[in-house]
């Protein structure tokens, strides 16, 4: 035992001396403290036997025998790491059955703000709630009260930012069509069960063979290397394997199984939310599942004359915005000559979208198309070549900056295009202007945000002028080339400043954003008109750039203001906020005064 | 290829600004290649049950392979049982039937999992045959850790023991089988009748941790009663 701690003690000095030798004189500094309690996100009270692990920056290096990176909580949920040099770190709460923890969290996995050290502010004492798991479960019928086996089912969740769902879970019926999600964190979801379903000309399988462009959705088609393909209706296959239902045999008309939505829907529209809270068990999401009548749709693609190969289109029905398009469009792959072939499509409004990649070059289409209940077999469809646009800065005031030396780098104000869920758009292409403007291609039609990475000192973005309409800050629809985006900066700098006055050091959080509720749905870190600021030891705040238009301001306890950026949280700040008008090149002055949310 | 080369005659052509518009005087894409080899003979058969008084069996997928064929063929039984598969060429084929729960047959098997008797066809000629399906066995249960706690995200498979060139060998059976639920809970099906060991891999699936139960034998049918085998990883195999 004497022999044990003579070792560990030589490791602390060891540990202290290399601390001492990448830092000189942190080892007197690092008397930061985190304490806490871990505490159950419903009823408050402690929670025990949680496992608390600290991460940041600062820790890189120091040795685990020095600090202890995870603490067991006792019964008290308590939990202290001590010793720390000033710098930001993270605290993480895990334990069985319970969602992950973290402090200043306001609902089960938001946002949490990190927590920051400094030399004045070493002791820091956070609440982190926890929630339990929940689970969902239930059972899948067909149209004759058969069960379902090996259909594919899916939990969906809205994300808090964007409020498009996403997948969280994706799991298959057992032998009696029973599923069911487990650890699920507390919230709402939609169930949905049936893959949308995959097709293309039967000679799909050998056609890929041969090609130098494949396409990997191809394997959907076979079980069994090839031996078994999925089921054949007519001169179409429909891809078969795990999760897909098995159609009826054909009659006149094909009858398919659409995605469908809990309670029974095939829109989203219709569909419930199904919520559970704090360690919930719904079970009995049941549902039916039924086919329904559906045409073939069928053509080829042409990128100037020649035929797309090995290229998947997808159909997405009109109002499934906020769905990803894998849970709800079918999907064909053409074959060598171009064609495609969507062997079930029920009646209705879609969009048909694709990217091809292969021997035709970047190309792409994305264009309504309403399915009747009659076949079509001779579409021609004709792909795009990428986008181009052209953009160009102007300087608005003073003396533009000059083009020489430090300052040239200013005059080629670096933007990004960054591309929003729901298009084609998967691509980032960051571009540069000069007085000439400067034209770039390669992208996706689809909705773009546009971001200016960095802007010349003494200047601040005015606005990226796109057809008279300001779209800095509010997404765009990017389907045709643009040729005059312009990027406007002014060096009347127009900001808020002031002091908030009913806080302790630290303690609040100022934040701004738009009076317009219509923008707050394009809320997004980068942007210039949703803002935050932590006043200083003296209450004092700054927040500089802001372009000239309405605003709400407020301060609240730092702790709530982990995911104000939610148009939930906008709502209950625009009610304590203060509303001011900045003008251009207008500094407002603000005292304002700490408010509790609710 | 060119469009004027493919004879584009009447269809409906999309333009990316999403009007469409009447292509005239062209024929609708066809195909230039020889089509696939097309016979005359048929395969129509019926699907059951392996019951006592068997069942037909709806929404089973009959899959036709042979010489003759590229790639397989896979039609649908309906809702009494029925398939047909025509347009064969004359020719030796093999038949399986296939369905989710269900124990996948070849035609003219006695048992899962063996290659079947091949079905000759003349030209012309009608072959009927009718294939049994048996319902596949359940193996259920929970998995538990060292303190008596559901274990969570194991996987689970059933072993099925084969003798392979005089040698004994463990091969996986039955459906792809989900990890342990946040219950513990596993459930094996559309398992051959036969006997199994059942096999849970803690951590990498290909890891030294497997550990295995005493061989269990699932029944036939589940409305019999399933087998139940519930054990602790850490007790000993």
């Amino acid at each position: 035992m004497r022999g044990v701690r003579g070792v560990l003690g030589l490791l602390r000095v060891l540990v202290v001396l290399v601390v001492l030798e990448v830092l000189p004189g942190a080892a007197a500094q690092d008397d930061g403290v985190i304490a806490g309690q871990v505490v159950d996100g419903v009823s408050g009270r402690p929670v025990a036997a949680a496992v608390v692990s600290i991460s940041g920056s600062s820790l890189i290096g120091v040795s685990p025998s020095a600090q202890s990176s995870r603490i067991l909580t006792g019964a008290d949920g308590r939990f202290v790491f001590r010793d720390l040099a000033a710098g930001v770190y993270s605290v993480a709460a895990a334990k069985v059955n319970y969602a992950d923890g973290e402090p200043g969290r306001l609902r089960p996995g938001g946002s949490a703000p990190p927590i920051v050290i400094s030399d004045r502010e070493k002791t820091v004492d956070v609440v982190v709630p926890m929630w339990k798991y929940g689970a969902i479960g239930g059972t899948i019928l067909d149209e004759a009260g058969e069960p379902v086996a090996g259909v594919q089912v899916q939990a969906l969740k809205r994300g808090s930012a964007t409020r498009a769902y996403t997948v969280a879970r994706t799991t298959f019926t057992d032998d009696r069509g029973a599923y069911r999600f487990g650890n699920l964190v507390p919230g709402g979801y939609l169930v949905v069960s049936v893959p949308p379903p995959v097709s293309a000309n039967a000679n799909i399988i050998s056609d890929n063979g041969r090609s130098s462009h494949g396409n990997a959705g191809v394997l959907a088609f076979t079980e069994d290397r090839g031996r078994t393909p999925g089921p054949q209706i007519g001169s179409a296959l429909l891809a078969g394997g795990r999760g897909t239902v098995t159609p009826p045999p054909g009659g006149s008309r094909l009858l398919l199984y659409p995605p469908t939505f809990y309670p029974g829907s095939a829109s989203p529209v219709q569909a419930s939310s199904v919520t559970i809270g704090s360690g919930d068990e719904r079970i009995g999401v049941d549902m039916s599942i039924a086919p329904v009548p559906t045409a073939r749709v069928a053509g080829i693609l042409l990128k100037d004359g020649v035929p797309a190969a090995m290229t998947t289109v997808r159909l997405i029905p009109e109002g499934t915005e906020s769905i990803p398009a894998e849970v709800v469009s079918a999907t064909s792959i053409s074959d060598a000559d171009g064609r495609f072939m969507f062997a079930g499509v029920a009646p209705g409004r879609y969009t048909l979208r694709g990217t091809s990649t292969g021997a035709v070059g970047l190309a792409w289409v994305d264009m309504p198309l309403t399915v009747a209940g009659d076949d079509t077999d001779a579409l021609v469809v004709m792909l795009r070549p990428p986008l181009r646009i052209t953009a160009r800065t102007e300087f608005d005031g003073g003396t533009p900056p000059a083009a020489s030396g430090r300052a040239a780098r200013w005059r080629q104000a670096p933007f990004v295009l960054e591309p929003l869920a729901g298009g084609l758009s998967g691509f980032t292409i960051a571009g540069t202007t000069d007085d000439r403007g400067i034209s770039l291609t390669g992208y996706l039609p689809g909705r773009y945000r546009v971001q200016v990475k960095d802007v010349p000192p003494g200047w601040m973005l005015k606005g990226a002028m796109l057809n008279g309409v300001d779209v800095s800050d509010t997404p765009f629809d990017f389907v045709k080339d643009v040729p005059d985006l312009t990027f406007v900066f002014t060096d009347r700098i127009s900001g808020v400043s002031g002091r908030v006055d009913g806080a302790g050091p630290g303690a609040a959080a100022v934040l701004l954003f738009p009076a317009d509720a219509r923008a707050w749905l394009d809320a997004s870190p980068g942007s210039q008109r949703f803002r935050s600021a932590r006043p200083n030891l003296r209450g004092e705040f700054g927040i500089t750039a802001v372009p000239p238009g309405d605003y709400f301001v407020a301060a609240v306890p730092d702790a709530s203001a982990a995911e104000w950026r939610d148009a939930d949280s906008l709502e209950s700040l625009a009610r304590i906020a203060t509303r001011v008008s900045i003008a251009e090149g207008e500094r407002r002055i603000l005292a304002l005064r700490m408010t509790s949310l609710r | 290829m060119t469009l004027a080369a493919m004879g584009l005659t009447l269809g409906l052509v999309l333009q990316g600004d999403g009007q469409p518009q009447v292509a005239q005087g062209r024929t609708p894409p066809r195909d230039q290649r020889a089509p696939p080899a097309l016979g005359t003979s048929t395969i129509t058969g019926l699907v059951v049950t392996d019951d006592v008084q068997a069942r037909p069996l709806r929404r089973a997928r009959v899959t036709v392979n042979g010489p003759a064929l590229e790639i397989g063929r896979t039609v649908v039984t309906a809702d009494d049982g029925t398939f047909t598969i025509g347009g064969l060429p004359a020719g030796s084929y093999t038949l399986s039937a296939a369905k989710e729960a269900y124990v996948t047959m070849a035609y003219g098997a006695t048992r899962a999992g063996v290659v079947g008797a091949p079905l000759a066809l003349a030209a012309g000629g009608t072959a009927r045959v009718t294939m049994r399906v048996p319902r596949g066995a359940v193996i259920s249960g929970t998995i538990l850790d060292a303190d008596g706690q559901p274990a969570q995200g194991i996987s689970v498979s059933a072993l099925r023991r084969r003798y392979v060139s005089g040698g004994i060998r463990y091969a996986p059976a039955g459906t792809p089988v989900l990890p342990t639920d946040d219950r513990g809970a596993y459930r094996i099906y559309g398992l051959p009748a036969g006997e199994y060991v059942v096999v849970a891999r803690p951590g990498d699936v290909n890891g030294p941790n497997a550990m295995f139960s005493r061989p269990v034998r699932p029944m036939q049918r589940e409305s019999a009663g399933r087998a139940t085998t519930t054990y602790s990883p850490a007790g000993s195999p």
